[in-house]
Formats: structure tokens, C-alpha cells, sequence
């Protein structure tokens, strides 16, 4: 009995600590949902409330109006769709032959990989941008595309090659001794075990694509039509005032799309990150 | 092999615009001024056929900058850029060649239209401490401004002061803001969470305590900062910190107006741009301008701070110089400059509309702009200055008081000496460059010879295991074809900025002109030797990495050993406790600014009010130790989610029979976690902690969303550190020598991690 009791207790305080980190993490989310309804002179005054006087759709009416704003949230979608794509595939591509081939330098290039986590961005922005310069590569969306694969690529190798370490050879083996191709092997054997790791990937990549703004300032700032989600919404940040209502609503919008897709794919992150990152 | 697939997906992607005739590109970061422009444009391009473009991308002016210089660097700027004034910023550019030369157009006449002390600011006088041709022209300004202390008229009449009359003595308005406090209403708020802020209210009493000819002695070198007329204007502003809103140097000045036009201030410095806020924020705000209040004690003038308010310079690279002017010409006459005054409540640089004004508001800051400070065109280090405004920061959040003025002093006095031996020092000791760079080189092939040869030499690289390698290697083909995109993707984009960056910190180079001077170690040396600051900012990271590793880590591992253990809801809080790393930064940044703020509107303060605990409210982000504590808050809050997810991950790869094991051995609670759980998760959590380590140490965004580094530098971390040496102080060079050693740092670091986690492994 006493045991059961204690139980209980231990099983309602678990509860009761994990809602309210639960509610810390989701407060940012609500906080920035509610004050999107909001007119301006309500979020100006001295005591703040969380409810909205009235469900105002208008913001988003506005937001939605200003007529890039739909190129600009394609342009998002391309770039991170794009970014997701490459580095899945050359990540996955490296980490097979990482993993499961024995050639020279195999070891030497691999930490040359995951070397490049530690350089600090800053200092190497203006040699790419130069680089992408004489590339004819400004202003382009390869321009961007390119340098941002190239950002995800490294981590993504990291977990590509745990994950598939944890591969019995035995299965490549077989393959291969039916006649396969080591290309075959990889997409017909490799890809197909490999969806929780895509999954897991695909999260970390698209949301670190999706929030970025100031290399793509950078790169693609000069053609307004370029310019991602993220970078056209600054405009509804202005230099002495900001319409926090509109600026939110913008950000739900903006926000919207990587809550989806981590949605969607969060069910396999577990699985990807534990053969991924801890097994490897 | 890029280009093919670069032009390929150009074409795929590419939507041009083209247009025909001529189109005239012009960047700004006026987001608020977007409007008008393009109304302007639009009629521009109706009388003409001219077809002018703007752009504004950034409200925010450092970012914007950045897109600049990056612009400037490759010759790509558009036809005309929006700049702030001039100074040592304009005159980078114009060294650099990047600037067109308007003196022939402005001498022909164009000068006459504007008011000469704006004007003034965009032109470079005979003894210029920049460098410029003496006697010219470089930008066309397009408003004015100045700064002046408005106040709430309502406010003043609560407190008895009569709004018709307030203070002009230092004294008098002293009195002011006791009496004001002593009716329970603060008396004083402005955005001293932005650097400049401080800067601006020093500078009009530094002035007028100094006079012009102190300035410029300073400024050359001949006055100490340690002399009487610098520390009455440090004075004055210990006078004010009592008076000042609590938590004002953790406001930014947005945050400062709005707090302004809620009533929560009777006073607040500000900027003529100000009043267009504060009406749209509040119609019914009753507001009065006025000047500085002088110390009549003093033998020099009160000047006000002010001059050029936007202002666009023509590009020296721009294929349609003579259309540009041609257009800034139309854009700045009488009709269209009244436009933008009309509209945007701005005060005109164009003289004839100055009169024009009828806003009483206005016209207060237009008279000011005759009560300007002299334009002396030269100026102390970006870094002096940086650090002049972190002292009035610090006196104003009470971290030091008025019997540390006299140390303050000598701590900027010999900043600016260091820079300028340093400086001294890299033009002097510098015989030949060319000759230093040749054998510079020279030692690092033969280091890096020497070096392969010793590993050729210990793995036994004989020729025939050379050969058998060539034999592998060649056996092996498939798997370079399989590594080849990635390999070639992060050689060009990745490898190879990195080496041109580590090749650049053994460069003085501003980050714009065309010569970079070698200087060997000498970058490497200052970062070791000279440059507490920024070992200062390595600090604040490594405290962030600790709380992270500590605090954030042993939560994480707590909350998911809770989950794994098997509670009812685990999907969802699974689901919840992910949210936070996804958030951008804009976000982050934006709602817990709002969670933090220093006033009674903080969500924390209002919550804390409520529950009792009002006397624990702060000024989360306006204390330097509570400033790092919050900004290490939020770091854990979005981190904690990754650790989560990462120990979730490892728990779960516990095989069931080795707890069923030891509860046959009686392990229970604690002694089972010890002696199985954490053993099995020893490898998780190294990973965990090298994530942490390279997160936490190279934290950028957040920071700059949150306190971009203040107040007083209390939350400057390595990477803004680096940012803003390389896109603020014109240091670029040197500023790469940091990322280098941050680099190897982060390297040795993380090296000493997997050594660690080895060791442990085969022990276990």
C-alpha cells in the first residue's frame, strides 16, 4: 500500500514537472500566436495580457497582401527542399563508403568532415562571398543552395555513418554476391533501411535552412526576388517602429511550415538519432 | 564540375527581371521610408522613364552594413547606397575607391539648396583626420536630425513642474527629476541598451565641458581622457543614474519608446525621428521637446548632437553615374524633399522646406540644427568609442559609481594608447612586407614538408607501400565516385574560404581596400597578448558551455530518464519538449527580450509582482551578472531539447536484461542508475557534451537577438566579439586571427572530449 501511494506521488509530481517545462517551451509558440491577433495599441500598453480582445484575422490579411510575401515563401521552400535533398544524398553517399568500403585516406577524409564543425562562420564569410563572386554564383539561388549543403554536411556525415555501421555487413555481402552494384546496394539495400536517419537529417537540416537569414542577406540581397522567407520578413521590422501584431503574424506564417514537417517526421528522430549518433 | 551543376540549377531557379531602359538600384535600411520611396520612384520613373529600384532589406543598420562591405568588397554595389553620415565610416569607403566624387556637381550649385550643417557632415574639410582629399563632396543628405530630451507634458503637471518651462540648468533639471520621483513617477528613460545611445548623451557634455578645441586635442592626442572636462561629463551622467528607469542599459531604444509612450517616463533622449513614433504609437501622447540642460558653470557653449539623418552616396563602380545624380538631384528638390517630410514627420536637409514646417515638435528639432556641434571630421577608434559608451553603461546601471570615474578614465586613455602603438607599430616596425611575406611562406611549406614527411615517415610509407596504396586505391574507385560530390562541394565552398580566411590573419586589412599589408604573427600576438577583451568574451562562453553542460545536460538527463521510465503522455511530452530548438532566432529573441524586460511590463517582473515576490524583480537584461545569467537561461532553454532527444535516444538502447539483472541483485533507485545507467550512457553523454561544447562556445544569433552583447559587454561571447571587430572596427584581418584560435580551441577541446570518452571506454 505504502508502496503504491509512493508511486503515485513520484508518478504526479513527474507529471506536474514535466507540464510545466512543457508549458515553458510552448509559451514562446502561444505567446507569439496570441499577440498576432492583436491590434498595435494593445500589445503598446503597460500591462501586458496574454488573451487577444477579439480574434483579428486581419494581420494575417496583411501579412499574406504584401505581394512578395508568397514568391518569398516559395523561395524558402525551394532553398530548404533543395538543401534537404543534397545533403541527404551526398551525405549518405559519403557515409556508405565511410562505413562500409576500406579504401586509402578512408579515416583522414572522414575527420577532415567533421573538422569543419569547428570553424567559427564569421571569419569565412567574406572569402565565400568573393569566391561566389567569381563563380558568377551571386545573386543566384545556387549561390546559396551550394554553400548551405555544404553547412549540413558535416554533421550529417556524423550520423550517416553511425547509422549505417550498425548495418550487418553480412546483408551487403549477400547483395553484392547476387550480382549487385555497389550503387545498386546503396539504393536498393542501403536507402531503404536508412529512413529514420533521412528522417532525423531532414529535421536537423530543414530547420537550420529554414532560420537562416543573414548569409542569404548576404548572397542573394542584392535580388529582391531571391530573398527567402526569412530575409523579407525584417521588413515588417521597421528602423523606428515595428507593428509587433503584423511582425507576429508573419512569424506564425513563417513558422508554420518547419512545425509540420518536424511533426511529420519527428515519430523516427528517435530512431535515427539513437543508431545515428549514440551507437556510432 | 560546380559550374555545370550551378548553371543548371541557375536555370532551373532563376526568375531574372530584367527590364529594359535604365534601371537605377538603391540600397538602404529605412524599412520605415520604403513607402514613400517607392511613391517617389514611381513618379520619377513617370517623368522620365528612369526606372529606380529600392531596396530595403534589413531594418536593422549593422546587418545592413555587412551586406554592404561584403558588396563593396566584390565591386557589386548598386548604384546608390543609403548611409548614416560621414566620419571614419564613409571615409573606409572612399579610401577604398568605392565612393563616387560629387564635389564638381555640389561646387556647380547642388550645395546651395541644402542647410550647411548637415551638409557638412558628408564633407571632408582641408585636415581631416581621415585621409580624404580635403574639400569634398560625398553623399547627398536626404533629412536631417539632431537629438534633444522630450518630455510628457502630462507627467510634468503631476508633478508640479510647469511644462511651459522646463529646466534649462543641469541644477534646475536635477530638481526636476527629484520632484518627479518623489511623485513615484521615473523621471528618466532612454535606450541605453544600444551602445550609441550612451555615446550620444555623453558626447553633447563632453563637448561642453571640453569645447571644440578640447575635442580635437583629444582626438589628436595632445588632451588625456583623464582631464577635468571628461570627468564632469562622466559626472553628469552618475547625476542622472539615480533618475533613470531601472534596467535602462538593458533597453534598447525601441523598447525605451514604447515605454515612453505608455507614460512610464516623464523624459527620454531621443532622436527627431522619434516623434513620428511616439505619435503612431500614442496620438494622445502629450509630448514637449527640449534642449540639453547647460551647466552654467561651464565656459563653452551646449551644443546638440545631430546633422545628416539619411543620406544615399553614389557608387563609384555604378555603370549610371550621371543618371544617378541626375535623379538625387530631382529626389532632393523642393517638391519631393517636402514629400518626405510631409509624409515621414522628418525634419529636411533641403533648406527652402526647413521653413516649411508646422508641427511645433518639428520645429523645436529644426531650430536645433543651428545649436550643432562643429563637424570636426575626425574621431577617436571605433574601439575607444565603444568602450567610452560601455562606461557610461556602467555608470548608469550603478555597477560603478562617481569615485570610479578617475579609473575609467585611465582605462580608456590607455585603450587608446595600446591602439594607437599598435597602430604605430604595425605602420614602423614593418620594414618590408613583401620580403617577410616571401619567407613567411617559404617556413610554412617546409613546416608542413616536414611534417607529412614524419607521418610518411612513422606509417612506414616506403615506395612499395606507396605503391600498394596506389593499388588500393585504385581497387577501390567506386568509393571516391561516392564520395566525391560531397568532398568536392565542401572543398569549394567550405575548405576553401576557410583557408583564404586563415591565410587573411596574418594580414592587417580593413576589410574594404585593395591592400593587405602582411604582418606575419604580429595578429596572432596582439589576440594573445593585448586584447583583454576578448579573452574577457571567452569567459562569458565558457560560463554558457559550463551552465550547459551542467545545468542544462543534467536536466535534460533527469527529464528523460522520467519519460523513458515509462509515464503516461510520453509521445506528447516527447513532441512538446522538441519545440524550442526549432523556434528561429527572431522568434527566441523577440518573446523572451519581452519576458525579460526591466520594467513592471517584464512577464517575469508582472508575475513575480503577483505572486508576492515583487521586491525580486529586476532588470533581467540591464544588470551585467543578471544580463549573462538570462541570456545563459534561453541558451539552455533551446539546447535542452537536442540533450532530451539525444539521452531519450540512449536509454532506450539499454538492453531490458541488465536492469532485470540487478533487481535480482536487490540495485534499486540511485545505486541502479550509478552502477548501470550511467556507465551505459557514458558514451551519450560524451557526444552530448562535444554538441554542447561546439554550440555553446560559437553561440552568435541569440546573443545579438537578445542583448547584442551588453550591457557594458557583460554578454559579449567569441563570435559576436569577431563579428563586430571585422564589419564595425574595420579590422578584418585580425579579426580572423580570433576565429583561428577559437578554431583550434574548439578543436583541442573537443580532442580532449573523445580522449576522455576513449579512456573511459576501455576501461570499462
Amino acid at each position: 500500500m505504502q508502496y503504491k501511494i509512493e508511486r503515485w506521488i513520484r508518478g504526479a509530481a513527474s507529471h506536474l514537472l514535466l507540464w510545466f517545462v512543457s508549458a515553458v517551451c510552448l509559451f514562446p509558440l502561444a505567446w507569439m500566436l496570441a499577440t498576432s491577433f492583436k491590434r498595435l495599441d494593445e500589445v503598446s500598453t503597460s500591462v501586458a495580457t496574454f488573451w487577444p480582445e477579439e480574434l483579428r484575422f486581419e494581420n494575417y490579411v496583411i501579412a499574406l497582401q504584401q505581394a512578395e510575401f508568397g514568391k518569398y515563401f516559395l523561395n524558402s521552400v525551394l532553398y530548404t527542399s533543395l538543401t534537404v535533398v543534397g545533403v541527404l544524398l551526398f551525405a549518405s553517399m559519403a557515409s556508405f563508403v565511410f562505413s562500409k568500403s576500406v579504401f586509402p585516406g578512408s579515416r583522414t577524409f572522414f575527420y577532415f568532415f567533421i573538422g569543419s564543425m569547428m570553424i567559427p562562420i564569421p571569419g569565412a564569410f567574406i572569402p565565400l562571398y568573393v569566391l561566389l563572386i567569381n563563380l558568377d554564383l551571386v545573386n543566384t539561388p545556387a549561390g546559396l543552395i551550394l554553400p548551405y549543403i555544404n553547412s549540413g554536411l558535416a554533421f550529417a556525415i556524423y550520423l550517416f555513418k553511425g547509422f549505417f555501421d550498425e548495418i550487418p555487413n553480412e546483408l551487403l555481402e549477400a547483395a553484392e554476391l547476387d550480382g549487385c552494384s555497389r550503387w545498386k546496394v546503396y539504393r536498393m539495400i542501403m536507402m531503404p533501411l536508412a529512413k529514420p536517419i533521412l528522417a532525423t537529417v531532414s529535421i536537423f537540416t530543414a530547420m537550420a535552412i529554414w532560420n537562416e537569414y543573414l548569409l542569404a542577406l548576404v548572397i542573394v540581397g542584392g535580388q529582391k526576388a531571391l530573398y527567402p522567407l526569412q530575409v523579407g520578413i525584417m521588413k515588417f521590422q521597421g528602423v523606428h517602429l515595428t507593428d509587433y501584431p503584423l511582425l507576429m503574424a508573419a512569424l506564425v506564417i513563417a513558422t508554420i511550415p518547419i512545425l509540420v514537417i518536424y511533426l511529420l517526421l519527428q515519430k523516427f528522430m528517435i530512431k535515427g538519432v539513437t543508431a545515428g549518433a549514440i551507437k556510432g | 564540375m560546380i559550374r555545370p551543376i550551378a548553371v543548371v540549377l541557375s536555370l532551373l531557379l532563376f526568375t531574372g527581371s530584367a527590364a529594359a531602359g535604365v534601371t537605377l538600384q538603391v540600397w538602404h535600411w529605412w524599412t520605415d521610408k520604403q513607402p514613400q520611396f517607392e511613391k517617389l520612384a514611381a513618379e520619377y520613373e513617370r517623368q522620365t522613364g528612369v526606372k529606380v529600384v529600392f531596396d530595403a532589406s534589413s531594418p536593422n543598420q549593422g546587418v545592413y552594413y555587412t551586406k554592404l562591405q561584403a558588396a563593396a568588397i566584390a565591386n557589386v554595389l548598386p548604384d546608390m547606397v543609403g548611409i548614416a553620415g560621414g566620419g571614419e565610416f564613409l571615409a573606409r569607403y572612399i579610401l577604398a575607391g568605392k565612393i563616387a566624387d560629387l564635389t564638381g556637381e555640389m561646387n556647380a550649385g547642388w550645395k546651395d539648396r541644402f542647410f550647411w550643417p548637415v551638409l557638412r557632415d558628408l564633407y571632408y574639410p582641408e585636415g581631416n583626420g581621415y585621409g580624404v582629399a580635403p574639400g569634398t563632396f560625398w553623399g547627398v543628405p536626404l533629412s536631417a536630425q539632431n537629438m534633444q530630451i522630450f518630455y510628457n507634458r502630462d507627467l510634468f503637471i503631476r508633478a508640479g513642474l510647469n511644462p511651459g518651462d522646463p529646466p534649462r540648468t543641469w541644477p534646475a533639471f536635477l530638481d526636476a527629476c527629484r520632484r518627479l520621483k518623489s511623485k513615484g513617477i521615473v523621471p528618466f528613460i532612454s535606450g541605453f541598451g544600444d551602445l550609441w545611445m550612451n555615446e550620444a548623451f555623453l558626447v553633447v557634455y563632453a563637448w561642453h565641458y571640453n569645447g571644440e578645441e578640447g575635442i580635437r586635442e583629444t582626438v589628436t592626442g595632445s588632451r588625456s581622457y583623464k582631464s577635468d572636462g571628461w570627468r564632469n561629463a562622466l559626472m553628469r551622467v552618475s547625476d542622472l543614474a539615480p533618475f533613470t528607469a531601472r534596467g535602462v542599459v538593458g533597453t534598447p531604444n525601441k523598447d525605451a519608446e514604447r515605454a515612453f509612450c505608455d507614460g512610464q517616463a516623464a523624459m527620454a533622449l531621443n532622436g527627431s525621428w522619434a516623434v513620428n513614433v511616439y505619435r503612431q504609437m500614442n496620438p494622445r501622447l502629450n509630448i514637449g521637446v527640449m534642449s540639453f540642460p547647460a551647466d552654467p558653470a561651464s565656459p563653452h557653449p551646449l551644443y546638440l548632437r545631430g546633422g545628416v539623418g539619411a543620406a544615399l552616396a553614389v557608387s563609384a563602380g555604378s555603370a549610371h553615374k550621371t543618371e544617378s545624380v541626375k535623379f538625387l538631384k530631382w529626389f532632393t528638390d523642393r517638391s519631393q524633399a517636402l514629400d518626405l517630410v510631409r509624409e515621414g514627420a522628418d525634419i529636411p536637409s533641403n533648406r527652402e522646406v526647413l521653413g516649411e514646417i508646422d508641427d511645433p515638435v518639428l520645429k523645436q528639432f529644426a531650430a536645433g540644427l543651428k545649436d550643432l556641434m562643429p563637424g570636426i571630421q575626425m574621431s577617436d577608434p571605433g574601439e575607444v568609442q565603444t568602450e567610452i559608451s560601455k562606461t557610461v553603461q556602467q555608470i548608469l546601471s550603478g555597477a560603478r559609481s562617481s569615485s570610479d570615474i578617475d579609473a575609467l578614465l585611465t582605462n580608456i586613455q590607455s585603450l587608446k594608447e595600446k591602439l594607437v602603438s599598435q597602430k604605430s607599430r604595425a605602420e614602423g616596425a614593418r620594414l618590408d612586407p613583401a620580403r617577410l611575406e616571401r619567407r613567411f611562406t617559404a617556413g610554412f611549406w617546409i613546416v608542413l614538408a616536414v611534417i607529412l614527411g614524419a607521418m610518411a615517415w612513422k606509417q612506414g610509407w616506403t615506395a612499395g607501400r606507396l605503391k600498394d596504396l596506389g593499388r588500393d586505391a585504385a581497387r577501390a574507385r567506386h568509393a571516391y565516385a561516392f564520395l566525391a560530390p560531397a568532398l568536392l562541394i565542401y572543398l569549394v565552398f567550405g575548405l576553401y574560404p576557410f583557408i583564404k580566411t586563415f591565410l587573411l590573419s596574418f594580414y592587417s586589412w580593413d576589410g574594404l581596400s585593395t591592400s593587405q599589408t602582411f604582418v606575419g604573427w604580429e595578429n596572432y600576438v596582439n589576440v594573445m597578448t593585448d586584447d583583454p577583451a576578448f579573452w574577457t568574451s571567452m569567459g562569458h562562453a565558457a560560463w554558457i558551455a559550463l551552465a550547459a553542460l551542467l545545468l542544462q545536460n543534467g536536466f535534460a538527463l533527469f527529464l528523460a530518464l522520467i519519460v523513458d521510465g515509462g509515464i503516461r503522455g510520453k509521445n506528447i511530452y516527447k513532441l512538446i519538449l522538441y519545440i524550442p530548438p526549432i523556434l528561429s532566432v527572431i522568434v527566441v529573441g523577440l518573446v523572451w527580450r519581452w519576458i525579460f524586460k526591466g520594467d513592471e511590463t517584464g512577464l517575469l517582473n508582472q508575475m513575480l509582482s503577483m505572486s508576492g515576490l515583487g521586491h525580486l524583480a529586476s532588470a533581467w537584461l540591464g544588470e551585467p551578472v543578471l544580463a549573462l545569467a538570462s541570456v545563459i537561461f534561453v541558451q539552455c532553454w533551446q539546447g535542452f531539447g537536442n540533450a532530451f532527444i539525444l539521452f531519450l535516444a540512449g536509454l532506450q538502447t539499454i538492453p531490458e536484461e541488465l536492469y532485470e539483472a540487478a533487481s535480482i541483485d536487490g540495485a534499486r533507485g540511485w545505486s541502479r542508475f550509478w552502477h548501470i545507467t550511467f556507465p551505459m550512457l557514458f558514451p551519450v553523454l560524451c557526444i552530448i557534451s562535444i554538441l554542447t561544447i561546439l554550440g555553446t562556445m560559437q553561440t552568435f544569433a541569440l546573443v545579438m537577438a537578445m542583448t547584442g552583447g551588453g550591457p557594458a559587454g557583460a554578454t559579449e561571447v567569441p563570435v559576436t566579439y569577431i563579428y563586430n571587430a571585422a564589419f564595425e572596427h574595420f579590422k578584418f584581418g585580425y579579426s580572423t586571427s580570433m576565429a583561428v584560435v577559437l578554431g583550434i580551441l574548439l578543436m583541442g577541446l573537443a580532442f580532449v572530449q573523445i580522449q576522455i570518452s576513449k579512456k573511459a571506454y576501455t576501461r570499462q
